[in-house]
């Protein structure tokens, strides 16, 4: 890049820019010192090239290995001037020689290949040499097994190569689909604005998909899809935050926190890939020791409660719930979200952990204690969109070999017109299947309301284990009252005829183990029960970190192949006294 | 204190502060200025210097070091300008406002201190007194200068277009690959009835800005000119150009317009938009064009690095 900067002229030399958002007035050095951030509206002003690697990695760590790229004019292409004279031009005026970089470098000393489009080349268009960049940067981490990070803006295709700048989009996807086969780490940050080829492209695809606000992201170009005069397009239409809440990103960070974020990926990735340098599925040696109350695997030595003060305290307001516990349980957790289809759904939490030094990947229904809370996470049901971000979680897990951590706890999947639309059955029941033979291992714990298909679609595991007050069924206890008590008052009848609680399916053989929580219930001390929980989960991923794939899934197909057949169905006695 | 009495190793601080403040190390420099300090706390030069590397370094120690220069050269007008600066950084805009002003009294010629200060009287929201010394610098500069570029912004809203023009053009010309300041031209041309010099410059836009998805932007530049002028054949063709790239959008409309001009009834069942309504689509399509034309300007300028 160096002789061609020094040759280059400056578009606009100014000390004072406009902020296009809220027309402030901002002092370049300001702007600098908040990493190009309006002070005043946040705005995220657009990076040189540049300036974003110099604000992701680590001083002076980059080694650019793309000198020698350079953009071809395979079509000896002309239009109002030929396009060799449009390449001078854009190298003239951004100091680049191809429009797009790679090479590798660190964030916090952690090893990253990176590759970055400059938009200021030709609108950051995908011409050969940029998808040159970006495909050698991804066969260099695949060579290497270094995490990818690609760093895309651009306007879409570059006409002027024709069915070349067609065919990096096959050339691009194709190389980060070997990084997908072979489980390295493809970060895709993608900036203001990325859309056509690049949208369509390798830059959708990467195991982590991550913005910044009000970045425009889209298929089809902001003009193109220019609202006609009678019609209105949503707010926000094509911003990061507009793809977020339709499933298409994993997060949307403030330009500050990126580096930190970016950081924290790489350094769960790094573990894993430890591990899976050690042998598949993680090991049990990065576990940490437990500190909580054991599992227990006797139903005597739960207490027996009244099954209908069970399913009370399963959803007393104040019981920890899935984030809560998860806070208790992990040493870290970053969220993942969307289902890369059609939206993000709350009521399922996904997400990177770490458990002692090993990562692992946490799903789980969550429901809030506040109104607002339990709204926002659409109190515990999902939509079929949740099932599939857990699905694609659940492929993200088995891709990296990371064992696999449920926590289980809704009424049940939500059953609204919406959801039938979009396959709400499909969605459970590739859920079950994807995890039924899912070569990694996978511990639920049912840690309040195990609402029957909505839950085992989270809970097709090695190790099914419940909290001591959880519970698990096919209906709710309600819906069975009404149902075949024809009486909706007799729920605490139906909740004990249908043997929900967690002695009794211990003893079914339903679960692996209990869970113990404090004396009256788990939410008088969420701390202590998130302490038994770590240790349940622990000491189960301990055992099933030591079996081969082979082994693993086996010993899942028959845990699930014995419920109801003859002779391996253990059969409770008749329930004493009233019913 | 003289040549003579200054201790050498004042003067070594002095000399090294500046060569690694030249050479953009900038955390050094003010290492080293600031244990220059510590033998000479007075030393106005080494205030200095320690100010601007602190400003550069995004030390906190910068408008300290400055103040007090300006507290011992209190006509030392570059003192205050780089305590002005300083100031800027922080987003200290009154202060800053303050230090420019006496910049500009000891130097009424310091063309960037009265951009500055043009910049600092309109960030506190006094806009007449603002562009007053945007003016002022700008008729120093006689070419292009930063004033020009917000003078544009500013004389258009206050609804002075002739006044913008001719700064539109001076930032355009000096800036020729910068496709923001060609879009000024073209609008404000438009503005004041310069009907040729508009669409000259909107033909010129379409050549210049090659960022794919902009195609449409420049077109609907044209349309309103030719709206304008009311050549309804050349409004035509260009909404069937528009068409082509855009076969949902604006286009349609305006292509229903251009027909309906001719006298042709509507394909559909709806009446065509009205003038008003095309005129108005085209110009909010011109403001986004804006938009993204100014988020891209600062690609051309100086680097931001965190
Ligand atoms: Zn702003």
């Amino acid at each position: 890049m160096a002789d061609l900067a020094t040759t280059a002229t400056r578009a606009v030399s100014t000390e004072w820019f406009r902020c296009p958002a809220c027309q402030a007035f901002v002092y370049h050095k300001r702007l600098k010192r908040n990493l190009g951030v309006c002070p005043e509206c946040n705005h995220h002003f657009r990076l040189k090239l540049s300036e974003r690697l110099a604000q992701l990695l680590d001083t002076d760590s980059f080694e650019e290995r793309s000198g020698d790229l350079e953009p071809l004019d395979a079509l000896s292409f002309v239009d109002s001037k030929p396009y060799t004279d449009r390449i001078r031009d854009a190298q003239r005026k951004t100091g680049l020689r191809a429009g797009a970089v790679y090479g590798t470098g660190t964030i916090d000393s952690l090893p990253v290949v990176v590759a970055a489009i400059d938009f200021a080349f030709i609108g950051g268009s995908m011409s050969g040499a940029v998808g040159e960049a970006i495909t050698r940067a991804a066969e260099l981490a695949l060579e290497t097994r270094t995490p990818l990070l690609v760093i895309s803006a651009s306007g879409g295709a570059r006409m002027q190569e024709g069915c070349i700048s067609l065919m990096q989009m096959a050339k691009t996807t194709q190389a980060v689909a070997r990084l997908a086969e072979e489980g390295v780490l493809f970060m895709s940050l993608l900036t203001d604005p990325t859309y056509g080829g690049v949208s369509a492209s390798y830059a959708t695809l990467g195991d982590v998909l991550i913005s910044e606000p009000g970045a425009h992201i889209g298929f089809a170009g902001p003009t193109v899809i220019e609202q006609t005069i009678r019609e209105q397009l949503p707010d926000g239409f094509q911003t990061a935050e507009f793809l977020l809440e339709h499933g298409m990103l994993d997060i949307v960070e403030p330009r500050e926190n990126l580096r930190r974020t970016i950081r924290n990926l790489l350094d769960l990735h790094a573990a894993a890939e430890a591990a899976r340098q050690n042998r598949d599925g993680g090991t049990a040696a990065q576990l940490p020791s437990p500190e909580g109350a054991a599992p227990v695997t006797d139903p005597a030595q739960i207490t027996v409660r009244e099954p209908w003060e069970v399913v009370q305290l399963a959803r007393h307001i104040d019981r920890p719930r899935m984030l809560d516990l998860v806070g208790f349980t992990f040493d870290e957790f970053h969220e993942l979200r969307g289902d890369r289809l059609f939206g993000e759904d709350a009521a399922i939490v996904g997400g990177l952990a770490r458990l002692g030094e090993l990562t692992v990947m946490v799903l789980g229904q969550q429901k809030g204690h506040t109104t607002s809370e339990l709204m926002e996470h659409n109190f515990g049901m999902p939509e079929p969109e949740g099932y599939r971000k857990g699905m694609r979680l659940m492929r993200y897990a088995a891709r990296f070999k990371l064992p696999l951590v449920t926590l289980v706890d809704t009424p049940g999947a939500y059953p609204g017109l919406g959801a039938e639309q979009r396959g709400q059955s499909v969605a459970i029941s590739e859920s079950i299947m994807l995890m039924s033979r899912l070569p990694v291992p996978i511990v639920t714990v049912v840690t309040g309301e195990g609402g029957s298909g909505g839950a085992l679609a989270l809970a097709t595991s090695d190790r099914v284990l419940m909290m001591e007050n959880a519970y698990y069924s096919v209906i709710s206890p309600e819906g069975c009252s009404t149902i075949l008590f024809k009486d909706a008052s007799a729920a605490p009848r139906a909740a004990k005829v249908l043997r929900i609680t967690s002695p009794e399916l211990l003893a079914l053989g339903v679960m692996d183990a209990i869970v113990p929580e404090p004396p009256e219930g788990a939410q008088t001390d969420p701390a202590a029960s998130g302490a038994n929980l770590r240790a349940a989960i622990i000491a189960s991923l301990a055992r099933l970190l030591q079996l081969h794939r082979e082994e693993l899934l086996a010993q899942r197909y028959e845990r699930f192949r014995k419920f109801g057949a003859p002779g391996l169905q253990p059969v409770l006695p008749p329930i004493t006294g009233e019913t | 204190m003289s040549d003579m009495r200054m201790s050498s190793t004042v003067a070594d601080a002095r000399n090294r502060a500046r060569r690694l403040f030249d050479g953009a190390e900038f955390d050094e420099s003010l290492e080293v200025a600031e244990r220059g300090l510590a033998e000479a706390p007075d030393d106005v030069e080494l205030l200095v210097l320690a100010g601007r590397a602190g400003v550069e370094a995004g030390a906190p120690a910068a408008v300290d070091h400055l103040r007090r220069a300006t507290e011992l050269a209190p006509d030392d007008a570059g003192a205050w300008h780089h305590l002005g600066e300083a100031l800027a950084a922080e987003g200290r805009m009154e202060e800053a406002d303050q230090a420019f002003r006496r910049t500009v009294e000891l130097d009424p010629e310091d063309q960037v201190a009265l951009t500055h200060l043009g910049h600092t009287a309109l960030a506190t929201g006094r806009n007449e007194e603002g562009v007053g010394y945007l003016a002022r610098a700008a008729d120093i500069a006689h070419a292009f200068s930063t004033a020009s570029v917000s003078l544009v912004d500013m004389y258009r809203s206050f609804g002075q277009y002739g006044e913008a023009l001719e700064h539109a053009r001076r930032v355009a010309h000096a800036t020729a690959d910068d496709p923001l300041g060609w879009l000024d031209v073209a609008e404000l041309s438009l503005q004041v009835g310069r009907l040729d010099e508009s669409r000259t410059t909107f033909d010129r836009l379409r050549e210049l800005d090659d960022v794919p998805g902009h195609e449409a932007y420049p077109l609907h530049g044209m349309l309103l000119v030719e709206i304008r002028r009311q050549r309804w054949d050349a409004a035509e063709d260009l909404a069937g150009q528009a068409l082509t790239i855009d076969p949902h959008g604006l286009g349609t409309d305006v292509a229903a317009f251009t027909r309906a001009q001719h006298g042709e009834a509507p394909e559909g069942a709806e009446p065509p938009p009205t003038q008003v309504e095309v005129e108005q689509a085209l110009f909010s399509s011109l403001a986004d064009y804006r938009r993204v034309l100014a988020d891209s300007r600062r690609l051309g300028a100086g680097d931001i690095v965190g």
